[in-house]
């Protein structure tokens, strides 16, 4: 599969300063297009994907344009998820039991105030809609727990950009130190 | 801000804080180290057992990071340091707050939400309002004390007491309680507003130091007062929902779900909640006793965090020392297993006027009974 990247001068800085390689971007992308694993937004061709390389896993969000793959970001974390532990979180926001996610994104409390639990990504395989769970990780043979999106049919778990880069990040910093 | 001197303080002996935050880190790398560890939360009582007031505690963040700092070295408890009070971010949501001779910041003055209006028109502060705000700003002083004066010890914490608690606050507990009945969308609406501006302030505070422990409070949400569905619905969900946005913007990694009061019907609710890699889990009640750590196993809560068992604060303060021992020692036993670790607490904050030996009697207890094979 020939994968034609493009991204602006900012995005390329970003994957740089992250040292994330092209050729990752272009793995993970190919990846998630050939086997379908990755999530999507309804209506706007844009897409979350993964894969793990290595000792990481990469994430790439990215939409499709006329000429490939345009890269909105990307990002990667060492700890690795153990898909199909996922526990989906459930809510009973507006009255009704349900998982979080669900509707979510037009929900509004109160007639005015918009919730931001939902999540708006979509499985690309399983047409279904992705919900926030906790999710088992790996880390140094460490197990412990993490909040992620998750596909509940197929298993598929992301972490979200700003918990991978941040709070996934730090929790792999303090166990490398902890355990040492 | 002025530079803070460093209080009169001894340095923290570094043996210690080697060997204490070798333990510390045990449940959550799954290693048994040493025995298990214990926080009785020491925060205002340490005022009496270094020569200060309460006062002194509570309005100078600075002076009281240390005193617990040197308190959990004299009691070989964690080896971090902290500091907070209840009615966090409410200063910034138009109450008024006052420090008084005994009691740490109580709301004073007229409630700032009076009806239906209020509440529409409540504005949520930005991130940068947060930061210069006085939470904010009290908070720094004790975390930029802590980061120059005894660096190994500093834990930033962001701290939202309980969002039931903070609403009761603002308009009152009578009047919020009924609108859980009566007018369900504006409690929401409040419940919202306040979980957002709580989650500001948890960034401010990220952004400052890199990251910040999130401590989560469930406290007049309990089973005492509220049913589980309300808890759920006005409580539960709107604290993910600012678990969600502190974590967003780079508070955490650390969580710590710090549930005082009576949780017999509403601990399940526990399985529907946040979790990162560093995250306790702890209640104080089960009815009228302490909360059992083998209900923490039975009901498979520690699968998915570190869990904390309590000891009756009312006995911490009343010094019966021999049930300390027996309910810590039970505790224990009952909990050592737990699949992501232990750790020896309180039912909430040891109370002012608790004799030392008490706090003595807890440790005691923990290195005799809690000794890791």
């Amino acid at each position: 599969m020939k994968i034609d990247l493009s991204m602006t001068k900012q995005v390329e800085k970003l994957l740089e300063e992250r040292g994330i390689k092209k050729g990752d971007v272009k793995e993970t992308i190919e990846h998630a297009e050939s086997k379908k694993r990755k999530f999507y937004i309804p209506g706007e061709k844009r897409f979350l994907g993964k894969k793990k390389l290595d000792n990481v896993t990469m994430n790439v969000e990215y939409s499709a344009g006329k000429k490939g793959f345009d890269i909105i970001t990307a990002y990667s974390h060492r700890a690795e998820l153990l898909e199909n532990t996922s526990k989906p979180m459930v809510t009973s926001l507006g009255g009704k039991a349900d998982i979080y996610g669900e509707d979510m994104d037009e929900m509004e409390v109160g007639g005015t105030v918009k919730k931001k639990l939902g999540i708006p990504w979509w499985c690309s395989k399983c047409e279904e809609k992705v919900v926030p769970a906790n999710t088992e990780v790996t880390f140094m043979d460490i197990q412990r727990s993490m909040y992620t999106m998750t596909c509940l049919k197929c298993g598929l778990s992301m972490v979200e950009e700003q918990n991978a880069i941040q709070t996934l990040a730090a929790a792999e910093g303090l166990l490398e130190q902890k355990a040492a | 801000m002025t530079e803070i001197k460093r209080h009169d303080f001894p340095e923290i002996d570094s043996d210690w804080h080697s060997n204490a935050a070798m333990r510390f880190a045990g449940p959550f790398v799954g290693r048994k180290i040493q025995r298990v560890d214990v926080d009785p939360i020491l925060l205002g009582c340490t005022a009496q057992w270094t020569g200060y007031s309460v006062k002194d505690f509570n309005s100078r963040g600075d002076l009281a990071v240390h005193m617990v700092a040197y308190c959990n070295e004299m009691f070989d408890l964690l080896p971090v340091t902290h500091w907070f009070y209840s009615n966090v971010w409410l200063e910034e949501l138009g109450a008024t707050l006052e420090c008084t001779k005994m009691l740490p910041w109580i709301v004073v003055g007229d409630r700032p939400l009076k009806d239906a209006d209020d509440i529409e028109n409540l504005r949520i502060p930005d991130v940068e309002e947060m930061d210069k705000g006085p939470c904010c700003q009290r908070h720094y002083v004790a975390y930029d004390y802590e980061k120059k004066h005894i660096p190994n010890m500093m834990l930033p914490l962001a701290h939202m007491f309980c969002l039931t608690s903070m609403a009761g606050e603002l308009i009152g507990p009578e009047k919020y309680i009924m609108m859980m009945y009566r007018q369900p969308d504006l409690c929401h609406k409040l419940v919202h507003k306040i979980a957002m501006t709580s989650a500001n302030g948890a960034i401010a505070i990220a952004n400052r130091y890199g990251f910040c422990m999130l401590i989560l409070g469930t406290v007049l949400a309990n089973s005492d007062v509220i049913s589980p569905k309300y808890i759920k619905e006005f409580h539960i969900d709107h604290m993910n929902e600012y678990t969600r946005e502190a974590l967003r913007g780079g508070g955490g990694p650390q969580l710590w779900y710090h549930n005082c009061g009576n949780h017999e019907l509403d601990y399940p609710l526990f399985h529907d909640v946040y979790s990162t890699p560093f995250t306790v889990l702890h209640f104080g009640y089960h009815g009228e006793d302490v909360f059992p750590s083998e209900t923490y196993i039975e009901s498979g809560l520690d699968r998915k965090f570190t869990i904390m068992g309590s000891v009756d604060t009312k006995d911490m303060w009343h010094a019966k020392h021999q049930k300390i021992r027996e309910t810590a020692k039970r505790q224990i036993e009952n909990g050592i297993d737990a699949k992501r670790g232990f750790i020896l607490g309180t039912a909430c904050e040891t109370p002012m006027g608790t004799p030392a030996t008490a706090v003595y009697t807890l440790v005691k207890a923990a290195k005799d009974y809690g000794k890791y094979e």
